[in-house]
């Protein structure tokens, strides 16, 4: 999977939980998904757990806090997807 | 005896989407919560409230651990609420004001006091924790800890909050609800005339640090602040010495 599509992924995950959307309009990997969307903590939680349906994926505690950015999400499911070497 | 007290709050706002039969999602109860505060959960007479309780009360445990410790990662199942006096538990709902009992909230060797207001449309959890003094129960909705006098305030989005904030206030706020806890913030702050105080974040080591009470970029030995809002909602709670 590529940068652009897991970005697009993550964007249709999140898009429910925003309360911000002109932010959301605007979002690029800086934006952070709590402070500039809006989107509070417990709905964070729901987030990490689509993620892990999505793609397949398990998300430890250690890893859904490091994900403050959409950026962030997209590099540690660009990470957990990837095949092993 | 000297003591120090940090401080953490946090809110629900129960008319928020996805708050209503949590407890129903399965994936997210065994995420978040232990099997005993599941069970708990539950059992409780009205388990969204008794969930988001327990909720509240591991958002506002972590905010006090990651200001004694570096970089404390938010793994909820870590923050282990204890149980309430039976009577407390789930569907008793105080008068907006008034504060339940304690209850201790276990992270590593820490041991975090927090208590509820709970009204019809939210719930707000503040804790604590000293050191040097025992913990006081007493008091209604602005307990006290002696020798640390704990305020906290509430403000619905219908209700105006006039205040100017700093730059360096202004340089952390990114919504409108960032800025208007730390107006009322400030407003708690009033009690103690603090001639020029701030509730400002500072960089650390490991990234930006929680609000602090501030004077001249230094944070004011003594003071402990918290800040959260949720949908309508916006809270604070702030410690501070004794007034005479």
């Amino acid at each position: 999977m590529d940068t652009k599509t897991a970005f697009g992924k993550i964007i249709s995950i999140i898009k429910p939980f925003v309360k911000n959307t002109t932010a959301f309009g605007a979002a690029t990997d800086g934006t952070r998904i709590i402070e500039d969307l809006g989107v509070n903590s417990a709905r964070l939680v729901d987030i990490i757990l689509a993620f892990e349906d999505e793609f397949g994926i398990e998300v430890d505690d250690e890893s859904a806090d490091r994900v403050r950015t959409l950026g962030d999400a997209v590099q540690m499911i660009l990470q957990k997807t990837a095949p092993a070497l | 005896m000297r003591t120090r007290s940090w401080i953490g709050n946090d809110i629900v706002d129960l008319a928020e989407p996805g708050v209503a039969g949590k407890e129903r999602d399965r994936r997210f109860m065994d995420r978040v919560f232990t099997p005993e505060e599941r069970d708990r959960i539950l059992a409780a007479a009205a388990p969204t409230l008794a969930l988001w309780k327990a909720w509240t009360a591991k958002e506002t445990a972590f905010k006090i651990a990651s200001k004694l410790r570096e970089g404390v990662i938010f793994a909820h199942k870590a923050f282990e609420v204890g149980s309430e006096p039976a009577a407390a538990a789930g569907s008793n709902l105080t008068t907006a004001g008034s504060l339940g009992q304690w209850v201790s909230v276990q992270f590593e060797d820490l041991d975090i006091r927090v208590r509820w207001e709970m009204a019809v449309d939210y719930i707000h959890c503040v804790g604590q924790l000293a050191r040097g003094d025992a913990v006081n129960a007493q008091g209604a909705s602005e307990p006290a800890v002696r020798p640390r006098r704990l305020l906290a305030g509430i403000l619905h989005d219908s209700q105006a909050l006039d205040g100017i904030l700093s730059l360096a206030e202004q340089a952390s706020v990114y919504s409108t609800a960032s800025e208007r806890a730390r107006l009322l913030a400030r407003r708690l702050m009033d009690r103690w005339d603090l001639q020029g105080a701030e509730i400002v974040r500072m960089w650390r080591a490991w990234g930006w640090g929680p609000p602090v009470v501030a004077q001249e970029g230094h944070p004011i030995a003594g003071f402990d602040v918290s800040l959260s809002h949720d949908g309508r909602f916006v809270a604070a709670a702030l410690a501070g010495p004794v007034l005479t």
